[in-house]
Parts: structure tokens; sequence; C-alpha cells
């Protein structure tokens, strides 16, 4: 901005340092940001998943054990983000004049788990497809040269009667998601999609610190504590082992 | 900004709309050269049809009466559902699905989309008094982004420059940071960077407001405030890559084909 004039009508906060520090805790962006986040991750989680199934089953190793596993892994984080997003409109916190907004401990756990999701989602599909993210001509200009076709057709097909053309649209489109610079660049958007990884962990503390929770937790740990003290147990219903201990209760 | 006052209510843009409200004059820059119209440019082109793509869903929501994405605003227009204040759980999850039903549009690669700043333009509804001695400029926000949606994305971050300064502190970055230079009595005047706008440079408006580790400790940077992306002296320089996936990683969302893309990076390396 090179002296850009912006007029009162346009203007939010001006001069006030304590609204312009604390604005994005208060203003209630925050949890709405989290519950847009979470939900367009989950979307394009549901792709990415599909992408994954329909790779592995034209690689025709969909029924191994280990690829398996590591498909359902990426469903789970898949699944982990649409109920998280469940949680943030279904479970809502009262606000101004009766407003709501997301509930804040569901978008907290999104927010920090999101980025880490997405890098190990990428990990799984570079382990789990392999080779066929690699078994790839270099354009789709070569499927137009009958001379180069007639390999492509046969030895780039995919399993389960899928073609050469179209193993190939799957995987291009598969790798551009992870691999290619626009892949990369996404998991770098994703990885750091709303603040850095230890802002976004530390929000998780402060928002315990001003919704009470973290006193109430630590009153859990008191009660506990309240239990025994250094003559052994305090509450009536339990037995201090004085019988059996090699140091015995002077 | 204005607000529609005549009997015919404000409506959302329609797709065509948006590509034509981008050839306004905005000044993005990009290998060197000012691009003249966004919306056709290689690097932007189908990035700006897909966001088409958005509100003409919009538009085909309503008329169908569908309900899934849009709503009734309560000035006889109707809007994407995230863009009304919540006040129950009924409201959350229809918001929530009609995220989700935006969001299939682009595959969910568009995190930028309209409705992420309608997880800020919709508290104005219900938050306006915290903006006090602003409130009715929050109030009438809350009014235009519902009714018109325009596009809104914001920059909140400082560059990744002295970062270890406050932000006007003696010594500090003032000459980075963007900060208030003078005031009249129609506003102010603004000058310096921010940093990772994701998505701007196809806005309508780019939303300023201060995140950061170090608080503030000079009011010239405690500021927050919309400003219009073709507004006289916003400079969006796009720290590109030679190939069309630009510095806003979801711009070449190009998905179903696989030649169409290389194309597109042929032209930029040649032209």
């Amino acid at each position: 901005m090179d002296d850009v004039f912006v007029p009162w009508e346009n203007i939010f906060v001006y001069g006030d340092m304590e609204k312009a520090n604390t604005f994005f805790p208060r203003s209630g962006f925050v949890p709405r940001f989290q519950l847009h986040g979470c939900t367009r991750l989950a979307v394009k989680l549901d792709f990415i998943a599909g992408l994954l199934i329909k790779a592995t089953e034209t690689a025709g190793t969909r029924q191994f054990r280990g690829v398996e596993a590591n498909i359902g892994e990426v469903i789970t984080w898949r699944n982990a983000m649409w109920a998280l997003s469940d949680a943030m409109a279904k479970g809502p916190t009262p606000w101004a004049d009766g407003f709501v907004l997301p509930n804040a401990e569901a978008g907290a756990a999104y927010h920090v788990l999101a980025p880490d999701a997405y890098v190990q989602i990428k990990h799984q599909i570079e382990k789990t497809v392999a080779s066929s993210l690699i078994y790839l001509n270099s354009h789709a200009r070569d499927f137009t040269v009958p001379e180069l076709r007639q390999y492509l057709d046969l030895y780039v097909r995919g399993s389960g009667g899928v073609s050469a053309v179209e193993r190939v649209k799957l995987m291009k489109l598969l790798w551009d998601s992870i691999g290619t610079e626009f892949g990369a660049r996404h998991e770098l958007y994703e990885i750091n999609y709303s603040g850095s990884h230890e802002e976004i962990r530390r929000f998780a503390l402060l928002g315990a610190l001003a919704s009470g929770q973290a006193d109430r937790w630590k009153a859990f740990a008191d009660q506990c504590m309240a239990e025994y003290d250094v003559h052994g147990w305090t509450v009536p219903d339990l037995v201090n082992p004085d019988d059996v201990s090699a140091l015995p209760e002077k | 900004m204005s607000v529609s006052e005549g009997t015919a209510p404000l409506l959302p843009y329609t797709g065509k709309e948006y590509l034509e409200s981008l050839d306004d004059g905005r000044e993005v820059w990009i290998y060197g050269e000012r691009i003249k119209n966004i919306a056709e440019h290689p690097a932007f082109r189908n990035t700006a049809r897909m966001i088409a793509r958005l509100y003409d869903a919009l538009h085909t929501d309503h008329r169908e009466e569908k309900g899934l994405i849009t709503c009734p605003t309560e000035w006889g227009g109707f809007t994407h559902r995230y863009f009304v204040a919540s006040r129950s759980v009924e409201d959350l999850v229809a918001g929530r699905d009609a995220i989700a039903a935006w969001a299939r549009l682009t595959y969910g690669w568009l995190g930028r989309s309209p409705d992420y700043k309608a997880a800020f333009l919709a508290t104005l509804g219900a938050n306006a008094g915290f903006y006090a001695p602003y409130e009715a400029n929050a109030r009438n926000w809350y009014r235009y982004s519902q009714e018109r949606m325009p596009y809104v994305n914001h920059a909140l971050v400082h560059p990744p420059v002295d970062r270890d300064m406050a932000p006007g502190a003696p010594g500090g970055p003032t000459d980075i940071y963007a900060h208030v230079t003078r005031e009249t009595d129609a506003g102010i005047h603004v000058t310096g960077a921010k940093v990772v706008a994701t998505g701007s440079a196809l806005t309508h408006f780019t939303f300023v407001a201060h995140v950061g580790l170090i608080p503030i400790q000079d009011k010239n940077f405690a500021i927050v405030f919309l400003v219009p992306t073709n507004a006289p002296g916003v400079k969006f320089h796009l720290p590109c890559v030679e190939r069309a996936a630009c510095r806003r990683a979801w711009q070449s969302v190009r998905l179903p084909v696989v030649e169409p893309p290389r194309r597109e990076r042929r032209h930029l390396h040649h032209g």
C-alpha cells in the first residue's frame, strides 16, 4: 500500500491498540473460520480419498493388506475432519445477544490436527501408490502419436479394464494433488493454513485458560490429590497397605 | 461501499458480473508486468472462472428453490447461508452444509472462496458493538456483504522482516509494516506492506487487520479496515514462479484433464 486513502466508513478500529491486538480472538472470527476451514478440508479429503482408492484399484493393489491399512488411515483422517465439523456446528457456544459461535474445543482440535493430517495423508499416498506416480508418460500429446500410442495402450493400461488414457489422467491428477509444484504448494498452504504450528497449539491452551476449562482440569487433579496425604489414604473406603508393605506406617 | 435504498433488493454477483467486475483498473503485477485484465490473464483466468461458478451456483440454488446454499436476507434478497449471523444449531449446520456444497464445486481446493471471509463478516451482525465508535460501519458492512456478497479476503500478517521488533517500536520497521501516515476529515492514509493475502488479486475488497506474536505498541499500527482491491495505491505483487500455479496455491484448479495446464504453462514461458 502506497499512500492508500481509507474513508471513515470502511474503518473498524483506528488508534485503539487494545482492540487492534485483541481483534483476532474477540471478533468471533476464529471459531467461524475453523468451521469453514475444517469443512472445506473435509471436502478436499473426500476428493483425495476417491483418487487414492481409484489409484490402487488401477494398479491392482487395493486388496493388499498393507495397502488397505494405509487407505484406512487416510479415511480415518477424512472421517475425523467431518466429525469435527459436525461437532463444531452441533455443539455451539452461546455468544452475544442470542447468537452462537461454533464449538471452540472442536475447532481447536481441528486447528492442530489438520496440518498433521495433510502431511500424513500425502506420505501414505506416496508409500501406497508409489511407482504408479512415476510410471507415466510425459504429456497428453504422446497419445496422439500412433507410434507411441500402441505401446502406451498396451503397457500403461490400468487393471480391470482401465485404459491407458484413463490411468494417466488419474495418476497425473493425483500427482498434481500431492507432488507437483502445485501439490507441494498446497501442502505448504495446509501446513500453515491459519497460523504457525506453534500458534495453533498455543490457541488450544489459551482457549482452555479463557473458558475456565484449565481451572476445571486442575480441580479434577486436585480432587485425586486430596484422597491421600503423607499418612496414606484420607478417604474412608480405601485401605492402606500397612499389612503388606515393607515400610509400614510408624 | 453503498447500501441499496431502492425498491429492488441488492442481489449477489452473478458469475458474469463477477468476471466483468475484475476489469476495474486494479494494480496486480506478475512476471515484471502489470496485468491489464486479470480475468483474461493466463495465470488467473481459470481460477476467476471457478469463482464465477460459485456465484452462478447461488443463483441456481435460489432459482430452483433448493435452499441448500442460499437463504433469504432480511432485506428482500438472498445470500449464502454463512453470511448470516448464526443464532442456533440449525443455522450453523445449514451454514456448514452450504460451505460444503460450495467447496464441492472446487473439489475442496479453493481455501479462500468468498464464504471464507463470511466467517468474519457475519460476526458483524452479532458483535457490531465491539467496533465502537465505528459500530455503524460494522452494521453497514454486515448488510452490504450479505446482500451483494462481494469477494473479500484478508491481509493480517506483517511481512517476515524484523519480526523480533514490535510494530512501531523505536528503531523498528516503521517503513515496512502497514501503518497510518496521516489523517484527514475524510479518513486515513495508509502506507506499508502485509503478507500472504491469499487470493486477494481476484477479490473486490481486502480486509486489513493485525495478528502477530508481538503486540502493536504504536497507535498508527492499530488499524482494522476494508479497502477496495482497485483503490489507488493498493498494489499486489505476486511472488510467482515460472508456472501457472501462482502464489495463490490454488490458482490452477486444473482438475479433470492432463493437457490444458501444460499449454498454459508454455504460453507463460514464451509470453
